[in-house]
């Protein structure tokens, strides 16, 4: 009365592996979208907006900056602050790190970045792309 | 292959055996779910099994009835904890357990499917229900990856066992014709 | 039989709830403030991570109305502007003052908490490495940016460490014109208070950078060092010069020229002040760097280090036995290792 294999096993069998292999090719896709350096910008500790880097763009944070970002970095290209210390700050990419604007509390921020930090002690491998947890000066 | 536990109930007597009978098979299901080891099936993937100790309760649930696979599923998986493993290994495997002897009975009472399928689906199931007490207790990315390939383990070991139940179950026809 | 059953699913209840119970997961997040006029940013692990970083915002906040010497109604603020020369202060507050008064003491006045007046008749801000001529525009000619002599002997006067005296949380003056500025050790001692709350509550993994001290707790969440990198001074903010993997609980803290200067005449006027002669210092260093444990400590013995310069400093520390490990940048950013035992990259 029971029987081994019947039609509809193989119908079953089928569907599952469809569904495995489609759940795999979504996994892929969706990671490799967050995996991404992407940058932040925060703006009085609410995210403003989170842009991808390998997209060139100019982006106005309100009246006050400009930020800018080309060939995969991001700086800041121009503020309204007395110090200037943000627009004089090293373009951040895909390495990681941050601009802050102190006065007009603006937070740009790479998000995401290669997780390739304290691997090496070579001092130019740091400096070259790798990331920095944080810098004290 | 004949539906003894059906054909039993049928005749008005109590589909299940003696406690012994049930008592052997936990044991055979345990040690099956112990010498499993010494079979290499280990590709790489942790978490891959072949899940012998299923056989035993796939037989139960054709030669006897869904509530005698139940109950030497739910031995087993209690046992083998206490014995080989801990809490959460505990947990794991029960949550397996459960979700791939319901699927396999349910496919099983619609009466349209074979013994392969049901056992495949039973295997996907059972990881199934793993990866999903895993994600609960901790939430991590890289377990959603492992949803798929566990999947399709599931499904492979499930064919394989399910075909060894199979033969399994035409050999001792004979063996349970003659306990009544 | 179904008793049978209802046991065993009673018991894999139990198991799995069992479970839930003992399964706890760490979390990372990373958070920024603004506080003491300057940023923070704080990346930690632990259980409750949130819960955590939102503790540590609210005990800067607190902290802030404690050691602001500008902000009206923070405590140090009201104790500068006190009604009697005796004043009761915060368990917190206290601590601080004994810290600046330890220090003030082992530099011989190198580093002076009383040294209010005198940061305030040099005017920092808003002149980030500006000239009195882009500064003022055409008013230059009569304006200038430097405080004259009697300005600063006026202040000079009012600055002096043993006019201050400790007492359990009592303070006490000599002078009515006394003021207290804790600006060159605050940092240091509330990112001290953070790191002992964060381990109070429980947490292994975290890396502060507190307006560039940075100071850590434990090692990353992938078990390795902390690694750091330290500014390159009067470089775009972001260089660096070297690099420094922390010990677990290990703070690094800067102090440099170049942090807050302007020009004038051809002279760098930058915000290091000696509060002996009443000039910024000359020493011909532009940063110190401090790597230890006691971030009070680092803080002040960076600014000790400018006044001093390296001669005298190393003695310093050598007198004191102090272990902290210390890094000097030249004007001509060379740099050099002192007290750290050939560890760290060489030039």
């Amino acid at each position: 009365m029971e029987k081994l294999l019947r039609k509809s096993d193989i119908v079953l069998i089928l569907s599952i592996l469809a569904l495995a292999v489609g759940m795999l090719i979504a996994f892929t896709h969706a990671s490799r979208e967050i995996r991404t350096p992407r940058l932040q910008i925060i703006v009085n500790n609410e995210l403003m907006g989170t842009y991808s880097l390998e997209e060139d763009q100019t982006i106005r944070v309100g009246e006050s900056n400009i930020c800018e970002i080309k060939g995969g970095q991001a700086w800041m290209s121009q503020a309204d602050c007395p110090d200037q210390i943000c627009v004089r700050s090293r373009p951040i990419g895909a390495g990681g790190g941050s601009i802050v604007c102190l006065p007009n509390r603006i937070v740009m921020k790479i998000v995401e970045a290669g997780e390739t930090a304290g691997e090496s002690t070579d001092i130019t491998e740091l400096f070259e792309g790798e990331v920095l947890d944080s810098i004290a000066g | 292959m004949r539906d003894l536990g059906a054909e039993r109930k049928r005749q008005g007597k109590s589909p299940g055996r003696s406690v012994a009978v049930l008592g052997v098979m936990a044991t055979l299901a345990i040690l099956f779910g112990y010498v499993e080891v010494l079979i290499p099936f280990n590709f790489g993937i942790p978490g891959i099994k072949l899940g012998l100790s299923n056989l035993v309760v796939l037989y139960a649930l054709y030669r006897l009835s869904y509530r005698e696979a139940l109950a030497i599923s739910l031995v087993r998986v209690v046992l083998i904890g206490f014995l080989f493993g801990n809490m959460f290994s505990l947990a794991y495997a029960a949550t397996g357990a459960i979700l791939s002897l319901s699927v396999m009975a349910g496919l099983k009472k619609t009466g349209v499917f074979g013994i392969l399928g049901i056992s495949s689906a039973g295997g996907t199931a059972h990881n199934i229900g793993q990866i999903l007490v895993a994600y609960l207790v901790t939430p991590s990315l890289p377990l959603l990856w492992y949803l798929p390939i566990l999947m399709i383990a599931g499904l492979i070991t499930g064919l394989i066992i399910g075909g060894l139940t199979a033969v399994l179950l035409g050999r001792t026809e004979a063996v349970f014709r003659k306990l009544g | 039989m179904k008793r049978l059953i209802s046991a065993l699913y009673a018991t894999l209840f139990l198991c799995l709830s069992g479970t839930s119970v003992c399964f706890a997961k760490a979390e990372t997040v990373s958070g920024t403030g603004f506080y003491f006029d300057t940023v923070i940013t704080i990346k930690l692990t632990a259980e409750n991570a949130d819960e955590l970083l939102q503790g540590c915002m609210d005990l800067c906040q607190h902290l802030e109305d404690t050691f602001s010497a500008q902000k009206e109604g923070a405590e140090l603020y009201q104790l500068n502007h006190r009604q009697s020369e005796k004043v009761e202060v915060s368990d917190e507050l206290a601590s601080c003052i004994d810290r600046a008064l330890e220090f003030s003491q082992m530099s011989g006045g190198a580093f002076d908490l009383t040294i209010l007046p005198l940061r305030q008749i040099w005017d920092f801000e808003g002149k980030q490495g500006l000239t009195a001529l882009e500064y003022y525009g055409e008013e230059a000619k009569e304006k200038s940016l430097v405080p004259t002599e009697s300005e600063i002997q006026d202040a000079l006067s009012r600055v002096d460490y043993s006019r201050v005296h400790l007492d359990g949380n009592t303070v006490s003056f000599d002078r009515k014109d006394t003021m207290i500025d804790l600006g060159g050790i605050a940092k240091g001692w509330i990112s001290s208070a953070l790191k002992e709350y964060l381990k109070e509550e429980g947490c292994e993994s975290a890396c502060i950078n507190l307006g560039g001290n940075v100071t850590t707790v434990g090692l990353k969440e992938n078990g390795k060092n902390w690694t750091i990198g330290i500014q390159t001074p009067f470089s775009l903010r972001g260089e660096i010069l070297t690099a420094v993997k922390a010990e677990p609980d290990h703070c690094i803290i800067s102090s440099g020229t170049y942090e807050r200067y302007f020009e004038e005449d051809g002279v760098l006027y930058h915000h290091i002040l000696d509060p002996r002669s009443g000039y910024p210092a000359e020493v011909g260093l532009s940063q110190v760097s401090m790597v230890g444990m006691d971030d009070a400590a680092c803080d002040a013995l960076a600014t000790i280090g400018l006044v001093l310069g390296r001669e005298d400093f190393e003695k310093m520390m050598e007198e004191n036995g102090r272990e902290e490990e210390v890094l000097f940048t030249d004007e001509d950013l060379a740099f050099s290792w002192f007290n750290d035992g050939g560890e760290h990259e060489r030039q």
